[in-house]
């Protein structure tokens, strides 16, 4: 969560309190274009698209150290790979669930 | 160094300077990501700049110089392994760190991809900030030292280009026609600059040095080294009465004193009496001088037994008067010097010629010696002999007393149309025969003009000098020629390293009717008016020396 994201990016990045702010906005400003993109998509059309997403999530989870959403990012991946859509919308329900939560965060 | 090669384009870009600051492209199209590397690279050290597509990466990367380029792997368009490789159409060096995450590349196909490219490293996004800086800062340095290195052998390259032409211009002229000596020298550096050198320098009454020696090594040390001792000898010269034994022995101490060499130098030094037919030389560890005489039809050597040992080996070496020597010599005495490199020619099989072959050579030249030409046909025959693999720097030298010459006139000019006037007007002037006189003028005209002419349209080709002599051979009037520059091809339609050979037949000119009209349009009337005037002409070039041979009055074989 925040406070996961904000450990990681003082270590790996050295910034100040002050800092981390505007790169955990930065963050969530890229995990709503995720979640909007996986609403648009759907569950049981493009599975390559589901990956591509996927990839770029893994991108900035890993950047920001949000590995509770890299997990979930992945869980759908694997989904994706194997086009088991059941799996794939087990999936997106935990990171929509996750996206709330971070946005309940601020 | 290619001239097109993006370290030129860099090293010579006006406004590129290879500061401390890391000029940084970073390309990726998630917004958040180069947020990250910004975070990474804040503060000094650092200038970066940032795209999120491929497309606007490209068109910064050909405006402004960036010392390496981070990409993202996976991006909507052009991805970063089309973008790396519209990047290595142009610039095959520049450093590239893909940063992407290898959750996916469990075959490691995506790594492998990656790496195909010797110049592209990888790291993980979530690498942090000392890495990533640590990773960058190593990949650019080694990127700039390899710079620097081009920018440096670049230089070295040119300072070596720089220093052969000096040494060329240092060297004595390739011909020398005076009152006193016919001298000719082929000269091929190994690698630009050479550590070869000769000089004939005159020191009066008809006297002369002849100096020829090789100097270890090839590089620029080697070149500087030759023109110190060049300086050295025309100064030493100024003391007339000096002994050969005595200069050597002087240029060993100041070979090893005032040059403090390193290299040392073997070499052979004469001092020839023209007059009295005397020449008295020590050899310093060199190849003998070889005494060639057409008159006799032999072939000898200097007494190899004689001599010391290499200059530049110990400031106190003797050089004394008992290992010089003194001999007189035949007044049409061919005298050649070579350097070590000419019988360390090798063949395919890494064979050298053995010595006496070389002798045999100079001596079937003998039926039919020519001074001019003698280095040139050695290292062309050579060549045909199969030893044309140089690993050295190769000279020959030939040279003959000028009164051995007897009936031939002839003469060294600089390729100017002013100096084809001279001579046509003094060769023209050997005979009292009217018609005769009025032939020998027009062709030394149209043979010079051409040569003059077609050598000046481009300035590779142009011959620097020209070598005309006129005399009467086996009871035929003979005009000969030699140049160096480029091939001047008698029949006006092919070029070829053969010896051509162009007896014109009265009615036909001894050419079918379309290449006579070839020839002609290629010589204009030049060909037309030689053809008239001689009766037979030849053509061959050897090694870059282009002799060309008219007879005027051959006798035909119905005759």
């Amino acid at each position: 969560m925040k406070s996961d994201i904000a450990a990681h990016l003082k270590e790996m990045l050295e910034l100040e309190d002050a800092e981390i702010q505007e790169f955990y906005d930065a963050f969530i400003t890229e995990f709503n274009k995720s979640c909007t993109e996986l609403q648009e998509n759907g569950v049981d059309s493009d599975f390559q698209k589901l990956r591509i997403i996927t990839h770029t999530m893994f991108g900035y989870c890993e950047n920001m150290g949000a590995m509770d959403i890299f997990a979930l990012a992945k869980e759908l991946n694997t989904a994706a790979k194997a086009a088991d859509v059941p799996a794939c919308q087990e999936a997106i329900r935990k990171i929509f669930k996750m996206h709330e939560a971070y946005l309940a965060e601020g | 160094m290619n001239m097109d090669s993006p370290f030129r384009l860099f090293l010579f870009t006006p406004g590129v300077v290879m500061s401390d600051v890391i000029k940084v492209l970073a390309v990726d199209d998630v917004e958040a990501n180069l947020m990250i590397i910004r975070g990474c690279l804040k503060g000094d050290g650092f200038e970066l700049v940032t795209c999120t597509n491929a497309v606007d990466a490209l068109q910064k990367f050909k405006e402004q110089y960036f010392d390496i380029l981070l990409l993202d792997v996976i991006m909507p368009g052009i991805d970063g392994f089309e973008l790396r490789k519209l990047i290595r159409a142009t610039d095959p060096d520049r450093p590239i760190i893909f940063l992407t995450s290898m959750v996916e590349d469990k075959n490691m196909t995506m790594l492998n991809q990656i790496t195909w490219d010797a110049n592209t490293y990888y790291l993980n996004k979530a690498v942090g900030k000392k890495t990533l800086i640590q990773k960058i800062t190593e990949v650019v340095t080694t990127y700039r030292q390899k710079l620097m290195e081009h920018k440096y052998s670049d230089q070295m390259e040119e300072e070596r280009v720089l220093a052969g032409d000096l040494q060329k211009v240092l060297l004595p002229n390739w011909c020398i026609c005076n009152d006193d000596v016919l001298f000719s020298s082929i000269y091929v550096p190994y690698m630009h600059v050479s550590g070869d050198l000769y000089e004939m320098i005159p020191f009066g009454d008809s006297k002369y040095l002849f100096f020829i020696g090789d100097i270890s090594g090839h590089g620029l040390s080697a070149a500087l080294y030759m023109a110190a001792v060049q300086s050295w000898l025309k100064m030493t010269l100024r003391d007339n009465d000096i002994k050969i034994h005595e200069l050597m022995s002087r240029l060993n101490k100041f070979f090893c004193e005032d040059l403090q060499s390193k290299n040392y130098m073997t070499a052979l030094a004469a001092i020839i009496d023209f007059k009295n037919n005397h020449i008295s030389l020590h050899s310093a560890g060199h190849p003998g001088l070889i005494f060639a005489s057409p008159g006799k039809k032999t072939v000898r050597l200097s007494d190899t037994k004689k001599g010391s040992t290499p200059l530049g080996w110990m400031a106190d070496a003797v050089f004394p008067e008992t290992e010089n020597y003194d001999c007189d010599f035949d007044d049409d005495t061919i005298f050649v010097a070579i350097t070590d490199g000419v019988l360390d020619m090798t063949n395919e099989d890494g064979q050298t010629m053995p010595e006496e072959d070389l002798y045999e050579l100079i001596q079937c030249q003998l039926d039919n010696p020519n001074v001019v030409a003698l280095p040139y046909r050695i290292k062309g025959i050579m060549a045909k002999m199969g030893y044309d693999k140089a690993p050295d720097d190769f000279t020959i030298v030939a040279f003959q007393k000028r009164s051995a010459r007897k009936g031939i006139l002839e003469r060294v000019i600089p390729a100017k149309l002013s100096e084809v006037d001279k001579v046509a007007q003094e060769f023209s002037a050997i005979t009292d025969d009217l018609r005769q006189s009025t032939g020998i003028d027009l062709c030394v005209r149209e043979y010079l003009n051409n040569i003059v002419v077609h050598g000046s349209h481009d300035k590779k080709k142009a011959p620097d000098l020209i070598y005309v002599g006129i005399g009467m051979e086996n009871g035929d009037l003979v005009l000969q020629g030699a140049e160096r520059g480029g091939k001047w091809d008698i029949t006006g339609t092919r070029e070829t390293n053969d010896p051509q050979l162009f007896t014109p037949d009265p009615e036909s000119g001894g050419k079918k009717p379309e290449e006579e009209e070839n020839l002609f349009a290629t010589s204009g009337r030049g060909i037309q008016i030689i053809k008239a005037l001689t009766q037979y002409v030849s053509y061959e070039t050897n090694c870059g020396l282009n002799e060309t041979k008219f007879v005027f009055n051959k006798r035909t074989p119905e005759s």
